[in-house]
C-alpha cells in the first residue's frame, strides 16, 4: 500500500491541528504533574467539554451544504475541518480520561466507539486518496457506479455481435473462455489490493488462440480482447466504488451511536 | 470490425441520473441511536443504574453500590451532607475543612474562616472495587501546604523547638542505661515494653518500671527536708477511708525547732496528695478551677460522642417533631440575635427544653405520678429565670479582667523562660501587648460590651500564642482558653460552664429514668430529646450564639435529608455512630477523667491566702512536702506537673513503631538517648533521619503515611486507631 | 425571426406565420443581387424572405442572437441602447431571498430544505469576457438614437459569428427588410457572383466597425484618430475556410493579422507533426513581433473554422510603429518575452500541447467555463451532482459522465461556449446569454420544450426533463442545462461542494491555465 498518498493537501489545516495537539498534550502533561488528573475536575472537564463540542460539530458534516459560513465556505474546508477536528476530538477524549482505561462497562462503550469511529475515519481518508488514484491512473475506462451493470450488459451484446460470422475456433474459444466472464458482473474484494495481474492472466489466453487465426480474424480477436479487458476493468471499478460506498456505513454508524451515548453520558453527569 | 479502446466512458447516457437519494446510512443510524437512547431513558426511569454507572464503587461502599441517592443528590452534585450521614453521624464536623484546620492549628476562628472543601474533591469513587477511596494524592495536600513530599517537609515542630517540654519529669537516660546494664536488663525494652501488636509501647508506670529500684518496701526512697507543720493536716483529721489505717499514711517525724520530716511516703501517697491539694487551693485556686473546667469540657464532649445515636435509627414521626423543634429553636435564636447583644441564649435554649419537658409531664404523670412531679419541678425551676442569670457588677468584671491579664502575663513569662530564643522573643513581644491592654470603661459607665471587646483583644493574643511552636505553651493556652470561655460567658451574662453542665446532667438523668420505664410511646421522643440535650453547647455572647445557630442549622439540614431519604425509600443503615470499640475507648478515658475530676472536686476548701508572707510560707511548705517527689517530678504553679510523655511528640501525625522496631535498632532514630541527661533533651529524630529510609524507592513517603487530613476518630484520639 | 408554428401568444419580433418565397424578379431588384443568375438566386430563395415591420416594432432585441442579416429596403430603423439598468445583468428570480434576509428566515431556509438557492444579484462584466462591439458604428450613447437608413445592413456579423445583439433595433417608421439567413449569407460569401454583397458588408464593416476593433488592439490603443482612419482605409479584409493555412512557419513576416471572427490555430513544427502552441480567437492578433524584429514567422497560422481576418501589410505597420515607437515599446517587448516563454514551454514539454490539440479537436476551446473533474482525487461520491440538484429544484443540470483525458473527465455539463450554437433557432428566446456575462441560461417559464437547442448542442449538454410548465399549463420536456449557478453568490455549486476539490471550472481562453490544469 503506497503511503505517499497520505501527504496532507491542505498544509494550513495540518499545521494548525498539529500545533493544537502539541499544545494540548503539553498542557495535559504539565497540569497532571501538578495535580492529580480526574475527568470530572477542572482540566479533565475542560477537555471533555471541548471534545464533546468538537464531536457534535463534526456530526454536522452531513449538513454542510446548508451550513456554509466563513471559514467553512465550501465542502473542502468542511472536510478538512471534519477530519482534523475529529482527530483533535479523539485526542481530547483521551486526555479527558487521563489516558487511563475505563472503569465501567459504559466507559468501555464510549471509548470503544470513539476508537472505532476514528480508526474507520482514518481508514476512509486513506481509501479516498488511494482508490481514486488507482481508478484514474491504472484503469482506462471510467464509469459511474449506477450504470456499470448496464454498461456491462452492453459489452456483452457487443461481443455477441462481434462474434457473428467468426470461424469455429474462435467461436468455441469465445464460448468457453469469454462468454462466462461477460455474463454478469463479478466484483471481488481482492481487487482492492491489486487487479492488474488478474486481468492480465485472464487476457493472456487470447495470445494462444491467436496462432490459429488468420490476420483478419485476429482483428476480431483483438476486439474481443478489448471488450473482455474493458469488462474486467468495469468489475474493478464496481468493486472499488462499492468499497467507498460501504465504508461510509462503517464510519457513520459508530459515530452516530457514539453521539447518542455521549448525550447519555453528559446528561447522567449533569444529573449526578 | 475493429474496436478502438475507449478513452473515457464507454457510452454516455442522455438522461440525468439522480444520485442515489441522499445517505440512508445517516438516517438509519440516527434512528437506531434514537432507539438506543430511548432505551437508556426507559431503563433509567425504571430505576436501573447498571448501564450508566461509570464504574463500580470501592468495595467499602459495596453495600450501596447501586443506591445512588445514598451519595448523590440527584440533580445536583455529591452532597457532603450525605457523606457525613454515615461517616460523621454525630454531626461533629470532624470531616470538614474546618475540622481539619481546627485539628491542626487549634484556632477556632481560623477554622471558622476556612473555605469549605467538598469531600469529592479528594475522594473520588466509581473507580472500581479495588481502589481505596481514602487514599488521596499528595498533590492535593500540596495545594495548601505548599509541599507535597517528604523531601520538602519542613522540620518537625518539636525539633524546631529544640527542647522537649510538658513531660513533667526529670529523667537521666544516660544514668539509667548504665544501671540497667548493670542489672543485666535488655537495654531499652526493660522500661519501654512494646504492646502486644507492637504498634506502641506500654505506658511507663512507676509501679511497673521504677518501683523496683526507687522504692524500698513500697516506699519512695528519701524523705523531706524539715517542714513547718502549720499547714499540714494530720491523717487523723482526714475523713477518708484510706486515712484510717496507719500503714497508708507516711511517717511524720518531729525534728528540731518544731519542724517535721515526712518519710516513707508511697508513690501517689494519698496523704501527701491531700495536703498538696489543700495547699494548692490556698495558693492558686484559679489553677484548680481551670483544670476542673477543662476536664469538665472534655468529659462533656466525650459523653456526647459516646452516647449519640445515628439519625437513621430515629422513627419518622419523631424526625418530623425534631425538625419542627429545630426550626422553632432556630427562629428563637434568630430573634435573640436580632435583639440585644449578650442575650442569654443558653438560658433560652434550656427554657425551650423545659417547655418540651412540660409537655412530657402529663403522659409521664399518668404513668408514674412521682416521677412526673419531679419533672414538673425541674421543668419550671425558678433557677432558670432571669434572677439565676448573674449579671456581675462592673467591679467584678474589672476584677476578672485584671485576673485574666495577670494570668496571661504569667503564662507569657513562663514561656519566655523556657529557653528557646525564638519562642522567648515572641513571648516577650506578646507580653508587651498584654501590658498595654486596658479596659476601656470608666467607673460610672459599665459597658459589658466594651469589656467583651477587650477580651476579644486577648483572644487575638491567644491565637498568637497558639502558633508558637511550644507544645507546653499550646497546652497552657488551651487551658487558658477554656477559662476565657467561662469568663466571657459570665461577662456577657450567660451561664457558666459549671452551671450549664449541671443542668444538662440533670436533664439527662431524667431522660434516662424515663427511658428505663420502658414505655414505647415515650422512647422515641426521649431519644429525640436526648439528642437535643447532648447537642447543646454553652452559649456565650454573640459569637457563641452564631456558632450554635450554625450547628443547629446543620442539624436541621441533616434531619431534613434523613426525612427526604426515608420518603424516597433510599435509606441504608450507616455504620453505628460509635462502634463498640469507640464506646469502650471513650469509656476508658471518661473513667480516667472522671477520676481526676473527682479528685479535684473533693477535699476541704480552705480560704485563699492573700497575705504574701502567708503565701510564701505555704509555698515553702508545699515544696518541702513534695521534696522526694521532686527528685523526679517537676513543680508547676503549686502542683506537680502532669506527666505526659508521649503527648508532645507528633501532634498532628500518627506513628506506629511496629514497622520500625523490626528493621532498625532503637538508637538508629533515637541516637541522643545514651548521652541524654535531662528529660528536656530532644531525643526524637528530625526529618532528615526519617528521610534516610522514607524516600521514594525504599519506604512509603507519601503524606498519608503519617498524616491524616481528618482528625482521627474518637477512638484514635483515645490512642486507638 | 424564423418560421414558427402557431403560438398562443404573439411572437416576439415580428414573425409572420408562414412567409411566402420571394420572387426571383423581386430579388433581382436588390442592388447586390442584380447581377446574379437565376440558378444562384433559386438556391438563395429558401433562405431569404421579406419582412414588414410596423412603426415601433422591435426587430432585434439587445442581448439576443440572430441567425440572419437584415437589409433595410425601406424605412428607418432606430438603434437604441437600452437604459442602463438592464445592462447590469439579470434580475434575481422573484422567489429568491435577498442577501440581507433576516436571520430567522435564513435559519429557516437552512433547517427546512429550500429548493431554490439564496440568490444574490450578480452581473456585470466578467473578467476576460469578449465583448465585441457589433457591426455598427461604435459611438452609441445611452440616450441618443442612431438611425439606419435604407440600404444598410445589420446583424450580418452577428449571424455569422454568433455575437449577441448589442442594442435594440426598433423600426422607427414602417420598415421592409430583406432577411438573409446564415446559409444564404455564407453562400453569398462564396459565390463570385454574389461577391457584391460581401463587398457591401465589408465596406460597412470597414467604415463602421473596423476602427473600433483596431482600437481594441492594445498596441493601437493610444493612436491618434487620423492614424486609425488611415489604417481603416488601407486594411485588407480576408477570409479563410476551415483547415486552410494562413501563414507558414519560416516564411518572411509580411503582415499584421487581426482576427475578426473564427478560430486560428498557432502551431510550431515538432518532429513530423505540428504541435499546437495556442489558438487565436476574435479580438486576438498576431505578427507584430515578427514584423518588428524583422524575423520570419516563428509559427504557422491555420484556420480552424470560418475565419475572417483584418490584414495590415508590413509597410503600414512599420510606418505606425516608427511614428509611435516609444509608447508601445514596452508593450511589445513584454509580448516578446511572453511569446518566447510560451514557445519554450512547448518545445520543452511537447506533450503539453497535446491537451491544447485535444481541446481544439473536440471543440473545448469554445468553452468559457468548462467543468473538469480530476479523477485522481474524485471519490465518485456524487456530491457535485447533489449540490447541483439542490440548487436547481431537485434536478441536476449535468451528468457526471463524459470524455476522459488521462485522469481528467469532462462531464456532460454546458461549456458556456463563446459561440453558443444552441441559441440559434430558439422560437421563444428562452435560451439567452445576458450581455456581458458568460452564462447561457434557459428560462423555464418561456421554454416550450421544442428541443431545438438539445439537438443543436454538439456535445449533448442540454438535457430534457419532465416538467409542468405553468405558462403553458401542460407537461412538457423542459430543456435544462448548466447555468453556472447564475445569481449564486458563492459561484457554481458543483465546485463549491466537492469535498476534495476535484471539480474545477476553467475557461479555455486562458491557454496557460488550461495547460497547467490538464497536466496536473
Amino acid at each position: 500500500m503506497p503511503w505517499a498518498v497520505l501527504t496532507p493537501k491542505h498544509a494550513g489545516w495540518f499545521r494548525t491541528s498539529a500545533l493544537l495537539a502539541g499544545a494540548s498534550l503539553a498542557i495535559f502533561v504539565v497540569w497532571s504533574w501538578w495535580t492529580p488528573w480526574s475527568p470530572g475536575r477542572a482540566g479533565g472537564l475542560a477537555f471533555g467539554t471541548a471534545a464533546a463540542a468538537i464531536l457534535y460539530l463534526d456530526a454536522l458534516y452531513p449538513l454542510r451544504r446548508r451550513l456554509l459560513a466563513w471559514p467553512l465556505r465550501n465542502a473542502q474546508q468542511w472536510l478538512q475541518f471534519h477530519i482534523y477536528a475529529g482527530l483533535l476530538g479523539t485526542l481530547f477524549v483521551l486526555i479527558h480520561t487521563g489516558f487511563s482505561l475505563p472503569h465501567g462497562q459504559f466507559g468501555w462503550w464510549l471509548l470503544g466507539l470513539t476508537v472505532w469511529a476514528t480508526a474507520a475515519g482514518l481508514f476512509g481518508v486513506y481509501l479516498q486518496k488511494h482508490v481514486p488514484d488507482v481508478l484514474a491512473h491504472h484503469l482506462s475506462v471510467e464509469a459511474i457506479y449506477e450504470r456499470i451493470p448496464e454498461l456491462s450488459a452492453r459489452l456483452k451484446t457487443e461481443a455477441d455481435q462481434l462474434i457473428t460470422g467468426a470461424p469455429e475456433v474462435l467461436r468455441r474459444f469465445y464460448l468457453t473462455h469469454v462468454r462466462a466472464e461477460l455474463d454478469h458482473l463479478s466484483p471481488a474484494w481482492s481487487y482492492v489490493v491489486g487487479f492488474r495481474p488478474q486481468i492480465n492472466r485472464r487476457v493472456e489466453v487470447f495470445r494462444e488462440v491467436a496462432t490459429f487465426l488468420s490476420p483478419d480474424e485476429r482483428v476480431r480477436l483483438n476486439g474481443l480482447q478489448t471488450i473482455l479487458s474493458e469488462k474486467l476493468e468495469l468489475d474493478v471499478h464496481y468493486s472499488l466504488q462499492r468499497l467507498l460506498r460501504q465504508w461510509v456505513a462503517v464510519h457513520v454508524i459508530p459515530a452516530i451511536l457514539l453521539l447518542g451515548l455521549l448525550t447519555v453520558h453528559i446528561v447522567s453527569v449533569l444529573i449526578f | 470490425m475493429s474496436r478502438e479502446l475507449a478513452s473515457g466512458t464507454p457510452a454516455r447516457t442522455s438522461r440525468y441520473l439522480h444520485p442515489g437519494g441522499g445517505r440512508p446510512v445517516v438516517r438509519w443510524a440516527l434512528i437506531g441511536t434514537g432507539v438506543v437512547v430511548l432505551l437508556f431513558a426507559i431503563l433509567f426511569a425504571a430505576g436501573q443504574r447498571r448501564f450508566i454507572t461509570p464504574g463500580n464503587v470501592s468495595s467499602a461502599h459495596a453495600p450501596i453500590n447501586r443506591r445512588c441517592a445514598q451519595c448523590h443528590n440527584v440533580g445536583h452534585a455529591v452532597d457532603d451532607l450525605r457523606c457525613e450521614r454515615c461517616h460523621d453521624p454525630a454531626g461533629t464536623d470532624r470531616l470538614r475543612q474546618s475540622g481539619h484546620v481546627l485539628f491542626g492549628s487549634g484556632d477556632q476562628a481560623k477554622a471558622d474562616a476556612a473555605e469549605p472543601v467538598a469531600c469529592i474533591l479528594c475522594h473520588t469513587d466509581h473507580l472500581g472495587n479495588t481502589v481505596l477511596v481514602g487514599r488521596v494524592d499528595d498533590r492535593e495536600c500540596g495545594h495548601c501546604h505548599r509541599f507535597s513530599s517528604l523531601g520538602r517537609h519542613p522540620e518537625f515542630a518539636i525539633v524546631r523547638a529544640g527542647i522537649a517540654t510538658g513531660i513533667g519529669l526529670r529523667f537521666n537516660h544516660d544514668r539509667h542505661l548504665v544501671e540497667v546494664n548493670k542489672i543485666g536488663g535488655r537495654r531499652c525494652e526493660t522500661c519501654h515494653e512494646p504492646t502486644a501488636d507492637l504498634t506502641r509501647f506500654e505506658p511507663i508506670g512507676f509501679d511497673k518500671h521504677c518501683a523496683s529500684c526507687h522504692t524500698t518496701e513500697a516506699r519512695v526512697t528519701g524523705e523531706t527536708d524539715p517542714l513547718s507543720p502549720a499547714l499540714l493536716v494530720a491523717a487523723s483529721q482526714i475523713a477518708e477511708p484510706w486515712a484510717a489505717s496507719s500503714t497508708n499514711v507516711p511517717t511524720v517525724t518531729s525534728v528540731a525547732r518544731g519542724r517535721v520530716v515526712v518519710s516513707r511516703m508511697r508513690h501517689r501517697d494519698p496523704w501527701v496528695l491531700h495536703n498538696a491539694r489543700r495547699m494548692r487551693r490556698m495558693i492558686d485556686p484559679n489553677g484548680e478551677r481551670v483544670e476542673q473546667t477543662a476536664l469538665r469540657t472534655q468529659v462533656a464532649y466525650l459523653e456526647g460522642q459516646r452516647d449519640v445515636e445515628p439519625l437513621s435509627s430515629v422513627a419518622g414521626a419523631d424526625l418530623e417533631r425534631w425538625r419542627v423543634a429545630l426550626e422553632q429553636n432556630l427562629a428563637a435564636i434568630d430573634r435573640a440575635l436580632a435583639g440585644a447583644p449578650g442575650s442569654n441564649a443558653s438560658a433560652q435554649a434550656l427554657r425551650d427544653l423545659s417547655s418540651a419537658m412540660s409537655a412530657l409531664v402529663e403522659p409521664i404523670a399518668a404513668v408514674d405520678p412521682e416521677r412526673g412531679a419531679s419533672i414538673q419541678d425541674l421543668a419550671s425551676p425558678p433557677s432558670l429565670d432571669a434572677a439565676a442569670v448573674p449579671t456581675e457588677p462592673v467591679e467584678a468584671l474589672r476584677r476578672r479582667f485584671d485576673e485574666r491579664k495577670t494570668e496571661l502575663a504569667t503564662l507569657l513569662d513562663a514561656i519566655a523562660q523556657r529557653g528557646d530564643a525564638q519562642v522567648a522573643a515572641r513571648a516577650r513581644t506578646l507580653r508587651g501587648r498584654v501590658d498595654l491592654l486596658q479596659p476601656e470603661t470608666t467607673d460610672t459607665a459599665a459597658d459589658a460590651g466594651a469589656l467583651g471587646d477587650a477580651l476579644q483583644g486577648l483572644d487575638d493574643i491567644f491565637r498568637a500564642i497558639r502558633t508558637v511552636p511550644d507544645p507546653q505553651a499550646a497546652f497552657d493556652a488551651a487551658q487558658a482558653a477554656a477559662l476565657r470561655d467561662a469568663a466571657s460567658q459570665q461577662i456577657t451574662g450567660g451561664l457558666s460552664i459549671d452551671q450549664f453542665e449541671d443542668r444538662r446532667r440533670e436533664l439527662l438523668e431524667i431522660l434516662d429514668a424515663v427511658d428505663r420505664r420502658g414505655n414505647d410511646l415515650l422512647r422515641g421522643r426521649v431519644g429525640v430529646l436526648r439528642q437535643q440535650v447532648l447537642a447543646l453547647r454553652p452559649g456565650g455572647g454573640d459569637a457563641g450564639l452564631w456558632r450554635t445557630r450554625a450547628r443547629m442549622a446543620k442539624t436541621l439540614e441533616r434531619v431534613r435529608l434523613e426525612m427526604a431519604l426515608t420518603a424516597s425509600g433510599e435509606t441504608a443503615a450507616p455504620a453505628a455512630a460509635a462502634p463498640p470499640r469507640d464506646r469502650r475507648a471513650i469509656q476508658a478515658v471518661l473513667d480516667r477523667l472522671r477520676e481526676q475530676l473527682m479528685f479535684l472536686s473533693t477535699g476541704s476548701h480552705p480560704g485563699v491566702l492573700d497575705n504574701p508572707d502567708e503565701r510564701g510560707a505555704a509555698v515553702a511548705t508545699l515544696t518541702g512536702l513534695l521534696g522526694p517527689c521532686l527528685k523526679c517530678h517537676v513543680m508547676d504553679s503549686a502542683r506537680l506537673a502532669p506527666v505526659s510523655a508521649a503527648k508532645t511528640v507528633f501532634q498532628h501525625a500518627t506513628f506506629t513503631h511496629k514497622p520500625h522496631v523490626g528493621q532498625v535498632d532503637c538508637l538508629t532514630c533515637h541516637a541522643p538517648i545514651p548521652a541524654s541527661k535531662q528529660a528536656t533533651d530532644l531525643v526524637v529524630p528530625n526529618v532528615a533521619t526519617c528521610r534516610q529510609c522514607h524516600s521514594s524507592s525504599r519506604a512509603r513517603s507519601d503524606c498519608q503515611a503519617c498524616h491524616t487530613y481528618h482528625p482521627p476518630s474518637v477512638a484514635g484520639l483515645m490512642g486507638g486507631r | 425571426m424564423t418560421h414558427s408554428a402557431s403560438t398562443s401568444e404573439p411572437p416576439r419580433s415580428g414573425t409572420i406565420a408562414i412567409a411566402p418565397l420571394v420572387d426571383i424578379a423581386r430579388l433581382k431588384q436588390y442592388p447586390f443581387l442584380a447581377r446574379c443568375s437565376d440558378i444562384v438566386l433559386k438556391k438563395l430563395q429558401p433562405n431569404v424572405l421579406e419582412q414588414y415591420f410596423e412603426a415601433g416594432q422591435t426587430i432585434l432585441r439587445m442581448g439576443s442572437y440572430t441567425d440572419a442579416a437584415f437589409f433595410v429596403a425601406e424605412g428607418v430603423v432606430t438603434v437604441r441602447l437600452s437604459p442602463a439598468e438592464s445592462r447590469s445583468g439579470p434580475l434575481a428570480p422573484p422567489t429568491a431571498l435577498p442577501r440581507s434576509a433576516p436571520m430567522t428566515e435564513r435559519i429557516h431556509s437552512i433547517l427546512w430544505r429550500k429548493k431554490e438557492a439564496a440568490v444574490v444579484q450578480r452581473g456585470g462584466i466578467t473578467p476576460g469576457a469578449t465583448i465585441m462591439v457589433g457591426d455598427l458604428s461604435v459611438d452609441l450613447r445611452s440616450n441618443e438614437d442612431v438611425t439606419l437608413e435604407a440600404g444598410e445592413v445589420f446583424g450580418g456579423l452577428n449571424a455569422l459569428s454568433q455575437y449577441p445583439i448589442v442594442a435594440d433595433f426598433v423600426a422607427k417608421t414602417a420598415v421592409l427588410c430583406l432577411v438573409i439567413r446564415a446559409p444564404a449569407l455564407r453562400m453569398m460569401f462564396k459565390q463570385r457572383e454574389l461577391a457584391d454583397f460581401k463587398k457591401m458588408l465589408d465596406e460597412q464593416y470597414r467604415t463602421q466597425t473596423l476602427g473600433g476593433h483596431l482600437r481594441s488592439v492594445d498596441l493601437f490603443a493610444g493612436l491618434a484618430d487620423e492614424t486609425i482612419a488611415r489604417l481603416q482605409a488601407t486594411a485588407e479584409l480576408v477570409s479563410y475556410e476551415p483547415g486552410r493555412l494562413i501563414v507558414e512557419e519560416g516564411t518572411p513576416a509580411d503582415a499584421f493579422y487581426f482576427v475578426r471572427g473564427g478560430f486560428v490555430k498557432v502551431a510550431v513544427r515538432a518532429g513530423a507533426a505540428d504541435a499546437a502552441v495556442t489558438y487565436l480567437r476574435k479580438g486576438d492578433h498576431a505578427g507584430e513581433i515578427a514584423l518588428l524584429l524583422d524575423e520570419p514567422w516563428p509559427c504557422s497560422l491555420s484556420a480552424i473554422d470560418n475565419v475572417e481576418l483584418v490584414k495590415l501589410p508590413r509597410p503600414q505597420f512599420i510606418d505606425i510603429m516608427a511614428q509611435h515607437h516609444p509608447e508601445i515599446q514596452e508593450l511589445v517587448w513584454q509580448r516578446v518575452i511572453d511569446q518566447l516563454k510560451e514557445r519554450g514551454s512547448v518545445s520543452r514539454a511537447p506533450l503539453a500541447s497535446r491537451y491544447l490539440q485535444l481541446a481544439m479537436d473536440t471543440g473545448l476551446i469554445n468553452g468559457e467555463s468548462v467543468l473538469l473533474i480530476d479523477l485522481g482525487t474524485c471519490t465518485r461520491c456524487d456530491d457535485c451532482v447533489r449540490a447541483c440538484a439542490d440548487t436547481h429544484g431537485g434536478t441536476p443540470r449535468f451528468i457526471r459522465e463524459g470524455s476522459k483525458f488521462r485522469n481528467w473527465s469532462v462531464p456532460t455539463a454546458c461549456y458556456q461556449c463563446t459561440d453558443p450554437v444552441c441559441m440559434i433557432g430558439c422560437p421563444t428566446g428562452a435560451i439567452s446569454r445576458p450581455l456581458g456575462t458568460t452564462e447561457v441560461t434557459i428560462n423555464k417559464d418561456t421554454c416550450i420544450g421544442c428541443h431545438n437547442c438539445v439537438k443543436r448542442c454538439p456535445w449533448g449538454n442540454i438535457i430534457e426533463v419532465p416538467f409542468h410548465s405553468p405558462a403553458l399549463n401542460r407537461d412538457i420536456e423542459l430543456a435544462t442545462k448548466c447555468d453556472l449557478c447564475l445569481g449564486r453568490a458563492e459561484g457554481p455549486a458543483c465546485v463549491q461542494m466537492c469535498p476534495h476539490g476535484s471539480a474545477v471550472r476553467i475557461s479555455f481562453k486562458d491557454r496557460a491555465l488550461v495547460t497547467r490544469t490538464l497536466s496536473r
